[in-house]
C-alpha cells in the first residue's frame, strides 16, 4: 500500500545504554511487519515485509517474540474513541497498562494501523490506549481517533521486556522489503533496505540499499550482491539513548524515522524510499534512495547532509555509492538565491497566497553534478517530501488535503491532516 | 499539433523591435490559426502587409526548394523577391510550416525559391496554405508611434478624439476560450514611461477595433466594465515609471538596425507561442526570448459552465519576455532588470502582477554552484542524452519594491499558472544554437521545442532526456490549501463562483456574504 501511516510520538522510557536502541528495533519490525505489511498472521510479519531469507537478521533468539504477551483477530473500534476492544472475554489482563498495542488489517490504508500504548485497562474485553499516537483525524476536530472497525489484528507487546534480553549484537539487522516499488515505477522489483543496529563503536542505524533486493545466501555468503556502501552518520546519541520520542512514517515505498533523546536537542533518523524514476527504464530500472542523520537536526541548508546533499543510491555506470544533492523549485526567478535561504521579513508573501490561502511549495529531484564522468541533472523525484521556505510555522499542515507537515526548517513529511494537541517532535528537532 | 518557423533571417536592414512584431503577427496568422479582431497602422489584411493568400501550394522536395502557388490565386514576379511566404502544413508543421524569405521566382512553374533555412531538403508536400507578406522593412514604412498626447499611458485611443497612431493589433487566438493578444509599437512617450521595451506583448480579453483592450461592454455581464489583460500601463492607463517590469515584450536591441533570426513555434489549438531571437548584426546582445498564452498542466481551469467566462480564463494567461530594452537568452526572471526575463499574469483581485519562471535549483547552494551552470556539466553518464527539465510559471512573488521599507505596488499573491510550454531547462554549458534531440538549444540552457530540420548552420548535440513535472502525476511546484492548525480543511472552490452570487438575492437567508466570521485557529462545529 502506498497510503502512508504513522507512529507519533512514541516514547521510550528511560532504559540502560543499548537497550533503547533495541526497543526501537523492535518497534521497526512491529510497526513495518505487522502495521504496514501484515498480513492476517499474529505471528509472523507480512510476507512482503522482510527479505524471504533471514530477513530478520541476528538479535537474540526470541527477539520477535518475547515480550508479546496476547493476540488476537477479534479487535474492534468506534469511531472517534479511544478504546481498543477484543471480542475476548479474556483479553486484556491490567497488568498490561503501559504496554502497547499493535493494530492491523491486511491490506487496510488506515492510519488507525499503528502501535498504541495503553493508558487503561478498562476491562478484560477493553482498554484505553493513547490513540494520538496513530488513528485517523476524526471529521470533527482532527484530532487522531479510532475509526470504526472490526476483525482487527491485534498483538500486545511488552517492549521493555524485549529491548532488555540478553545477546543483542552489532550485526543485528531488518532487511526491510520496499514491496510497492513497482507501484511507483513501473516494472521496478522491490529494493530492500538493510538497517543495521551497529553497537560499536557507536549507537547507530547503519543503511544498505539494495536496489534489486538481492538479500539472500550467495557463494555461501549472506548478503546483497547489488549493496550501496553502508550509510554510517556516526553516533545517534550524545549519552543515553533514552528517555526517548520516536516518530515513524511508512508505506510500501519508503520509511521515515526520526529518534529524539533527551540527552541532545537533536535528532537522529533516517529517510529510505523508491523516488520517481525521471530516467528510461531500461537505463534505471531500481532506483531507491537512502539518507541518514545523526544528532543534526533536519535541515535545507546543509549541503551535505538531509535534503541538501545528503542523499545517496546506487550509480550503476561506476558501481559506486553516489551522493546527490537536491534541487528544488525556486519562487524568485534568481539562482543565486534559494528556498532555503528565504528569511522572514516582507517577503512573506512570496510564499503564501492570503487570498486563496495557499502556500507554495516544491518537490526534490536528485542530481549530481560534481563527479566527474558522472554528472546526472535530475535522476530522480522524491515522492515523501517537499520543502517550502523554514519560515513557515513548524507542524503547520500543508496541502488541499493536509497531506504534508511542516515537521522543520522547510522540511515538509508525509501526513494525514491530523492535528496533535502537542508537537509530534516531543524530544526536540 | 504545433508548428515551427525556423531560423527567419531579417533584411540587414530590418529595424527592431517592429520586425519582431511583424514576424509575430504573420506567424500567427498564417500558422498559428489565430485572426484579426482590430488594429491601427497595421494592417496584415491583403492590399496592405498581405500581397495574395491561398490553399493548395506544394512545397518541392529538392534544393533549391520551390514552392508552387496555384496561378489563379497569385502569379509570381520579380516583386515577390525578399517578401515573406508563410505556409502552414497539416501533415509536416515542424518541417513545412513557418515563414521562408523569398530569394527567387520561377515564372514558368509559378513558383517561389524560398530559403529554406536547413541544409536538409524538404519533405515534398502539397495542399499548404500560405499567405505572402511584404518584407519587414517595407511593412516598415507604415509603422507609427504616436502618442494620444495625455499624460496617461500614450499608445492606444481611449476615445474618438483621443487617438494614438502607434502600431498596434489585436489578434484572437484559435483557443475555445478565445483570448485575444495584443502586440504594440510602444510610442516614444511610453517608452520613456512605463514601457521601455518599446514592444509589448499582452494576452487578454475584449480587444476592439483599433488593437487596443477595452472594458468589457455591456450585456456581457457578469464581467461587464471589467479590464482583462496583461498590459499594466494601458490597465490603469499610465506612465508612471512604478509600473515598469509589468508591460514585457521582446525588445533585445531598441531602436536600432541590423540583421538577426528569429525562431518560432505556436499552438495552433491553444495559441499559446514561443519566438526566440538570434543576433547576427544588432548592436548589442540582440538576442532573446518571449513566449505567451496558455501553461502546461494548469492548475485552475474554470468549471465547464465557466468555460467562456473572461474573467476566469484571463487569470490563466501568462506572457514572459522582456520589460526593459535590453533582454538576453537566459532563465533569471528578475522585476524589470535589464538581461532577465519578466512575467506578467493576472492576480484573482483581478489586475496584472509580475511573475517569475520557476527553475530547480540546488536547495542549499553550496558555493553558489547551479547544476545547470557549471563548466563540468555534461551529458548524462547514463543515457548519453542531455537532461531537460521543464520550468514552471509563478506569478504574484516578486514585486517592485519587495524590500523591507518600501511599500509593495504590486501584493504579493504567488500562484501556480502552470508549465512553461515549448521550452525547457538544461544544463547551460551545450553547444549554442545546437540541435539536441528535438530541442533547440540557444544559449545559456535555454532549450526550444524543435523536432524540425536542423538550422542551416546548427550545430549537432546528443539527444535529450526529458522530465517533466506533470502536476497529474503529483509532481512540479505544489499549490495547495494551507491548513493552519485548528482551522477546518479548505473546501474546493464552488461552481457556480462564489464571488458573483447575488448577495442581495440571498441576504434573508443564508449566504456568503453573511457567513459568520471564524477567528482562525478555532474550530467551526468541531
Amino acid at each position: 500500500m502506498l497510503t502512508a501511516k504513522f507512529v507519533r510520538a512514541h516514547a521510550i522510557p528511560t532504559l540502560s545504554s543499548g537497550q533503547g536502541f533495541a526497543w526501537f528495533f523492535r518497534l521497526l519490525y512491529e510497526f513495518w511487519g505487522f502495521c504496514v505489511n501484515g498480513d492476517n498472521s499474529l505471528t509472523t510479519p507480512g510476507a512482503a515485509a522482510f527479505a524471504p531469507v533471514t530477513g530478520v537478521l541476528g538479535f537474540p533468539a526470541n527477539f520477535a517474540t518475547t515480550g508479546t504477551l496476547a493476540s488476537g483477530s477479534d479487535g474492534f473500534t468506534a469511531v472517534g474513541q479511544p478504546f481498543f476492544n477484543s471480542l475476548s472475554a479474556t483479553a486484556f489482563s491490567a497488568s498490561y497498562v503501559g504496554k502497547h498495542v499493535v493494530a492491523w488489517q491486511s491490506g487496510s490504508t488506515s492510519t488507525d494501523d499503528s502501535v498504541y500504548q495503553i493508558t487503561q485497562w478498562l476491562n478484560s474485553s477493553s482498554v484505553r490506549v493513547n490513540v494520538l499516537q496513530g488513528g485517523t483525524p476524526y471529521s470533527g476536530s482532527l484530532h487522531p481517533a479510532f475509526t470504526a472497525r472490526s476483525s482487527v489484528n491485534w498483538r500486545v507487546v511488552d517492549f521493555t521486556v524485549a529491548a532488555t534480553l540478553a545477546g543483542f549484537s552489532t550485526t543485528d539487522s531488518l532487511i526491510l522489503q520496499l514491496s510497492d516499488a513497482g507501484n511507483v515505477n513501473p516494472a521496478q522489483p522491490s529494493p530492500q533496505v538493510r538497517l543495521r543496529r551497529q553497537t560499536t563503536p557507536n549507537l547507530e542505524v547503519g543503511v544498505t540499499l539494495s536496489p534489486s533486493g538481492s538479500w539472500g545466501v550467495h557463494s555461501g555468503t549472506l548478503g546483497f550482491t547489488d549493496p550501496t556502501t553502508e550509510l554510517l552518520p556516526g553516533g545517534w546519541f550524545s549519552g543515553n539513548e533514552t528517555p526517548a520520542y520516536v516518530s515513524l512514517f511508512a508505506a510500501g515505498d519508503f520509511i521515515i524515522s526520526h529518534y529524539k533523546s533527551s540527552n541532545d536537542v537533536r535528532s537522529s533518523g533516517f529517510h529510505v524510499e523508491v523516488p520517481q524514476r525521471l530516467y528510461p527504464q531500461g537505463t534505471d530500472p531500481n532506483p531507491v534512495a537512502g539518507m541518514t542523520w545523526a544528532i543534526l537536526v533536519p535541515s535545507l541548508l546543509d549541503a551535505s547532509n538531509h535534503y541538501g546533499g545528503g542523499f545517496y543510491m546506487h550509480n550503476p555506470p561506476d558501481g559506486s555509492t553516489m551522493q546527490y544533492y537536491g534541487a528544488a523549485r525556486r519562487f524568485d526567478g534568481f539562482d543565486n538565491d534559494t528556498l532555503a535561504a528565504a528569511t522572514n521579513g516582507s517577503t512573506n508573501g512570496a510564499y503564501f497566497n492570503t487570498y486563496q490561502n495557499k502556500f507554495l511549495f516544491s518537490d526534490v529531484l536528485l542530481q549530481q553534478p560534481t563527479v566527474q564522468g558522472q554528472y546526472q541533472l535530475g535522476r530522480a523525484r522524491l515522492r515523501r517530501v517537499r520543502v517550502l521556505p523554514p519560515i513557515v510555522p513548524q507542524f503547520e499542515r500543508v496541502g488541499n488535503n493536509g497531506e504534508w507537515l511542516h515537521v522543520v526548517n522547510g522540511v515538509m513529511w508525509p501526513w494525514d491532516n491530523s492535528i496533535l494537541p502537542y508537537n509530534l517532535f516531543l524530544g526536540g528537532n | 499539433m504545433r508548428h515551427l518557423s525556423r531560423d527567419l533571417l531579417t533584411i540587414s536592414s530590418a529595424s527592431c523591435p517592429g520586425t519582431n512584431m511583424y514576424a509575430l503577427t504573420i506567424f500567427l496568422v498564417g500558422c498559428g490559426g489565430y485572426s484579426l479582431v482590430g488594429q491601427t497602422n497595421f494592417d496584415i489584411r491583403s492590399g496592405s502587409f498581405q500581397v495574395a493568400a491561398g490553399v493548395g501550394a506544394s512545397i518541392g522536395g529538392s534544393v533549391p526548394v520551390l514552392v508552387h502557388l496555384p496561378t489563379g490565386s497569385h502569379v509570381v514576379s520579380a516583386a515577390d523577391f525578399n517578401r515573406i511566404l508563410a505556409l502552414r502544413s497539416a501533415a509536416r508543421p515542424l518541417a513545412n510550416s513557418g515563414l521562408f524569405r523569398v530569394i527567387g521566382w520561377a515564372t514558368a512553374s509559378n513558383s517561389l525559391s524560398v530559403d529554406y533555412r536547413s541544409t536538409a531538403a524538404p519533405v515534398a508536400e502539397s495542399n499548404l496554405s500560405w499567405q505572402l507578406f511584404i518584407d519587414e522593412v517595407a511593412a516598415a514604412q507604415s509603422w507609427r508611434s504616436g502618442s494620444n498626447g495625455t499624460a496617461g499611458y500614450g499608445s492606444f485611443s481611449p476615445a474618438g478624439d483621443v487617438s494614438s497612431s502607434a502600431s498596434r493589433i489585436v489578434l484572437k487566438s484559435p483557443d475555445p476560450s478565445s483570448w485575444q493578444v495584443r502586440l504594440c509599437l510602444e510610442s516614444d512617450h511610453d517608452v520613456s514611461g512605463s514601457c521601455p521595451s518599446g514592444f509589448s506583448i499582452a494576452p487578454g480579453f475584449n480587444g476592439n477595433g483599433n488593437g487596443d483592450f477595452t472594458e468589457a461592454p455591456a450585456g456581457r455581464e457578469p464581467w461587464y466594465g471589467q479590464r482583462l489583460h496583461l498590459h499594466s500601463a494601458m490597465f490603469y492607463n499610465t506612465s508612471d515609471p512604478k509600473y515598469l517590469g509589468t508591460v514585457v515584450g521582446l525588445s533585445p536591441a531598441l531602436g536600432v538596425t541590423g540583421s538577426w533570426r528569429i525562431s518560432m513555434m505556436v499552438d495552433d489549438l491553444t495559441g499559446s507561442c514561443a519566438i526566440v531571437n538570434r543576433n547576427v548584426s544588432l548592436p548589442g546582445s540582440g538576442s532573446g526570448w518571449a513566449a505567451f498564452g496558455l501553461c502546461e498542466d494548469e492548475t485552475s481551469v474554470p468549471a465547464p459552465n465557466n468555460a467562456g467566462d473572461p474573467s476566469l480564463n484571463v487569470r490563466r494567461l501568462f506572457v514572459a519576455g522582456s520589460s526593459n530594452r535590453a533582454s538576453n537568452l537566459t532563465w533569471t526572471s528578475q522585476f524589470h532588470v535589464d538581461n532577465n526575463v519578466q512575467v506578467v499574469g493576472f492576480g484573482r483581485r483581478g489586475y496584472p502582477v509580475p511573475g517569475v519562471l520557476s527553475c530547480y535549483s540546488d536547495i542549499s547552494n553550496p558555493g553558489n554552484t547551479h547544476a545547470r551552470y557549471l563548466t563540468s556539466s555534461a551529458d548524462s553518464a547514463w543515457t548519453g542524452t542531455t537532461e531537460l527539465l521543464d520550468v514552471e510559471v509563478l506569478i504574484g512573488t516578486v514585486d517592485q519594491a519587495a524590500s523591507a521599507s518600501a511599500q509593495p505596488v504590486f501584493p504579493l499573491q504567488p500562484a501556480r499558472l502552470g508549465r512553461l510550454p515549448m521550452l525547457m531547462q538544461g544544463r547551460a554549458n551545450a553547444t549554442q544554437w545546437a540541435v539536441y534531440g528535438t530541442y533547440y538549444h540557444t544559449v545559456d540552457g535555454v532549450y526550444l521545442s524543435w523536432g524540425g530540420p536542423a538550422p542551416t548552420d546548427a550545430a549537432s548535440g546528443s539527444g535529450v532526456n526529458v522530465a517533466s513535472g506533470s502536476l497529474a502525476l503529483g509532481q512540479g511546484v505544489g499549490v495547495f490549501a494551507a491548513a493552519d492548525p485548528g482551522s477546518d480543511p479548505i473546501s474546493s472552490p464552488a461552481s457556480p463562483r462564489v464571488d458573483l452570487v447575488d448577495a442581495t438575492r440571498y441576504r434573508k437567508t443564508y449566504s456568503y456574504y453573511r457567513q459568520v466570521p471564524v477567528v482562525a485557529k478555532v474550530i467551526k462545529g468541531g
